[in-house]
């Protein structure tokens, strides 16, 4: 405790350096530029809006230089190399993390807390554009350990020309889980193989996050605030969310699939629903043409406290950038600048997401009037006022619980268990991995 | 004399350093760190290391998941090994036994070797896709009921199996072709004279004979490779369904780099390196002493 204190000063003391460095240096660092070295996943989604951020940001900032790393295919195999890079003491200055891992990352202590940069500035959150929704998903306690790049949310897919058919309106989808569940099952019964509907549900540890969506849609919790313990059994909200998963196999014609071959059967026009990530748009759109109209609705609630959780990652400043002030200023410009709306803009136009900086959409130059004409990207913008974290629990097996969450679902919708006995199982697991 | 003996086994020493150096480096102390990780809690990133003793290993002891994951392994590798080397003796029997397009057939079995395994993979999850793949499309055709081959517990691990014969058979066969350019001519002259004239009898007296080491060398090759299956259920069934496709490999991966539990990865590393280790020498030594070595 003591340590994290005297660190957090270190911090402030390092910000207030930082800037008076940057008033005193600045005819010195024309010619020496301050390298910031940036790290994040997923070349195929992010290279194009990296490589644009990283020539504007220099044009406006000729003193610092954004160098990157070899992106990372996924978010897994990102905080995979930055545990082991902390270890060396070879970590990025900023890296963008999925979100699932901020509990890891404050548990390592490998983030330094924003918080403390944003007071030296003279400003808050609030004024750059993050509204507190937005900063709780980069929060662990009062540190704010990172910020929002690219943010995304779950909704529901469908097949226009195979809800038309079923007999509905495309343009009236059902927001309630009642409602969806019977457009699901009409759209089974159009054939012998076309399937009702789909999300993921167990194939990996991140089935567990679309586990949040059904029941945080209830208005449920994951674990009571400052429980020691979980009673998933004896929870009203944990009951009907898995309940809900063996209704989607009786009444909405899930199938049992892995995820990839089930969003290859979505594509190929055989499957009325798929719950899926915003961030899903642009490939499904493209993967689909013109075989079949595609239409996208908001995420099934079922509570007036609904909320859905947001998957994703956050920016994050590492310690590394904590050895030099210059660096540190530096580094906070550019993540600044690349989770602001310039950056927003960006992962907007190029790959889809929704938008993590409010004062991007108030600006005519960046988003404002963007979404009119693109209904389906609107769909998920609309349930922005719904986000909040991706819940991790507590402790060093915080990721295989997840998993263990998603052997429960499996167990439920291929009904070796009844959702009853999923529970009772799962809460005695969980019980044992959680810390003592 | 002895001034040059000593001379020459310097030279020796020298000769073989760079590589010792390097077995040293990057194969000895890794392993050595292994075997000291699987005796401490450590989770990757974090700080602080403690000694765990032994309660990785009673951990090990207890773990279903673990229990589960090396009955698929071995269930796996005792299908894949004696079918793959089985199917790539005939093929490469059948394919020496006429020169009629050899190399076409040589290529074309050796082909899924080469190949990359998860792009391969890929091809065969849409494949044997429930409602889009062929082979689906096929079954149907005949009136049978769909399967889901790669989502049915019962199915999977067969399925993959299936898969690991595939691409294990045409490594088996040109190891075994290899095998059979190094019997001499003249022994097959020797038994035709002696009166072996049918295929059959040459094949019992002389082929099986003269090809035990290689075939020994075959098994044991191909029963490693198939302990060692990663990459096919990392791509397309991540262990499911309920863990039926769970393999140790997978394990491993899953608890040191997903769970970041380092020190209990390493002690799952450490008993499956000692289980292959102990198989093999009770292989060489059971299969060596049935061998006959021209």
């Amino acid at each position: 405790m003591k340590q994290h204190v005297s660190r957090r000063g270190a911090v402030v003391v390092f910000a207030a350096t930082a800037a008076v460095a940057a008033g005193l240096a600045t005819p010195a660092s024309a010619q020496r530029a301050i390298e910031v070295v940036v790290q994040y996943t997923q070349p195929q989604i992010f290279d194009k809006v990296f490589d644009q951020l990283k020539a504007d940001f220099e044009a406006e900032n000729p003193d610092i230089k954004i160098k990157f790393r070899g992106a990372h295919k996924d978010y897994t195999a990102g905080i995979q190399a930055l545990l082991r890079e902390a270890v060396v003491g070879e970590m990025a200055h900023v890296d963008y993390v999925g979100l699932s891992y901020v509990s890891t990352i404050d548990q390592r202590g490998l983030a330094v807390d924003l918080a403390p940069l944003m007071r030296a500035d003279n400003s808050t959150f609030e004024k750059g554009g993050w509204t507190p929704p937005l900063q709780s998903l980069g929060k662990v306690g009062e540190k704010q350990l990172g910020l929002p790049f690219a943010l995304s949310m779950s909704l529901v897919y469908f097949n226009a020309d195979l809800v038309r058919k079923a007999g509905f309106d495309p343009a009236a989808m059902p927001r309630d889980w009642d409602g969806l569940l019977k457009v699901a099952g009409k759209v089974r019964a159009l054939g012998p193989d076309i399937a009702g509907m789909y999300m993921p549900y167990a194939s990996n540890w991140y089935g567990a996050w679309y586990f949040q969506g059904v029941l945080f849609g209830l208005g449920g919790e994951m674990m009571p605030p400052g429980a020691q313990a979980v009673a998933f059994d004896k929870d009203p909200h944990f009951q009907r969310a898995f309940g809900l998963y063996r209704r989607m196999v009786d009444e909405g014609g899930f199938v049992p699939l892995a995820d990839q071959a089930a969003r290859q059967q979505f594509i190929a026009g055989r499957m009325g629903l798929f719950i899926d990530s915003i961030s899903r748009l642009n490939n499904f759109s493209e993967s689909i043409g013109d075989r079949f109209r595609l239409g996208t609705s908001p995420h099934p609630v079922g509570s007036e406290a609904a909320r859905l959780p947001s998957g994703g990652n956050v920016a994050i400043i590492t310690k590394a950038a904590e050895k030099d002030p210059a660096v540190l200023a530096a580094a906070w410009k550019w993540l600044k600048y690349s989770t602001g709306p310039h950056g927003t803009n960006q992962v907007i136009r190029n790959v889809g997401y929704t938008p993590v900086n409010v004062l991007a959409l108030e600006d005519p130059k960046l988003l404002k009037g963007y979404f009119d004409d693109r209904p389906l990207h609107k769909t998920a913008v609309d349930q922005l006022p719904l986000v909040r974290e991706w819940f991790q629990y507590p402790g060093t097996n915080a990721i295989k619980i997840d998993e263990a969450i998603g052997q429960h679902l499996e167990s439920v919708v291929d009904k070796s268990m009844t959702p009853d006995q999923a529970l009772v199982s799962l809460t005695k697991e969980v019980n044992r991995l959680l810390p003592r | 004399m002895r001034g040059r003996r000593a001379r020459e086994r310097r030279k020796a020493w020298l000769l073989v350093a760079p590589l010792s150096i390097g077995l040293v480096l990057f194969l000895v102390l890794p392993c050595l760190g292994v075997v000291a990780m699987a005796f401490s809690d450590w989770h990757l990133g974090q700080e602080n290391i403690g000694f765990a003793g032994l309660d990785n290993f009673s951990e090990l002891a207890n773990d279903a998941v673990f229990r589960r994951s090396a009955l698929n392994t071995i269930i796996y590798a005792l299908s894949v090994t004696p079918l793959s080397v089985l199917l790539g003796l005939m093929l490469a029997l059948l394919i020496e036994s006429s020169t009629l397009g050899r190399a076409f057939f040589r290529s074309a079995f050796f082909l899924p070797v080469i190949s990359t395994t998860v792009a391969m993979a890929i091809v065969w999850e849409f494949l044997l896709h429930p409602s889009l793949g062929p082979v689906n499309a096929l079954i149907a055709a005949l009136g049978l009921p769909r399967q889901g081959f790669l989502n049915d517990a019962a199915l999977v691990l067969p399925t993959l199996a299936g898969i690991g014969i595939w691409e294990n058979t045409g490594y088996n066969m040109v190891l075994v072709m290899a095998g059979l350019k190094a019997i001499p001519q003249d022994l097959y002259d020797a038994a035709a004279v002696d009166g072996a004239h049918r295929p059959w009898e040459r094949f019992w007296t002389v082929t099986l004979p003269l090809l035990g080491p290689t075939l020994v060398f075959v098994v044991v090759i191909s029963f490693l490779r198939s302990f060692r299956v990663f990459e096919t259920v990392a791509a397309i069934t991540q262990g499911g369904p309920r863990r039926a496709s769970e393999v140790i490999l997978f394990t491993i991966y899953q608890e040191g780099f997903v769970f970041f539990r380092i020190g209990y990865a390493s002690a799952l590393t450490v008993a499956f390196v000692v289980v292959l280790f102990a198989l093999t020498l009770v292989k060489f030594r059971f299969l060596d002493r049935r061998v006959h070595y021209g």
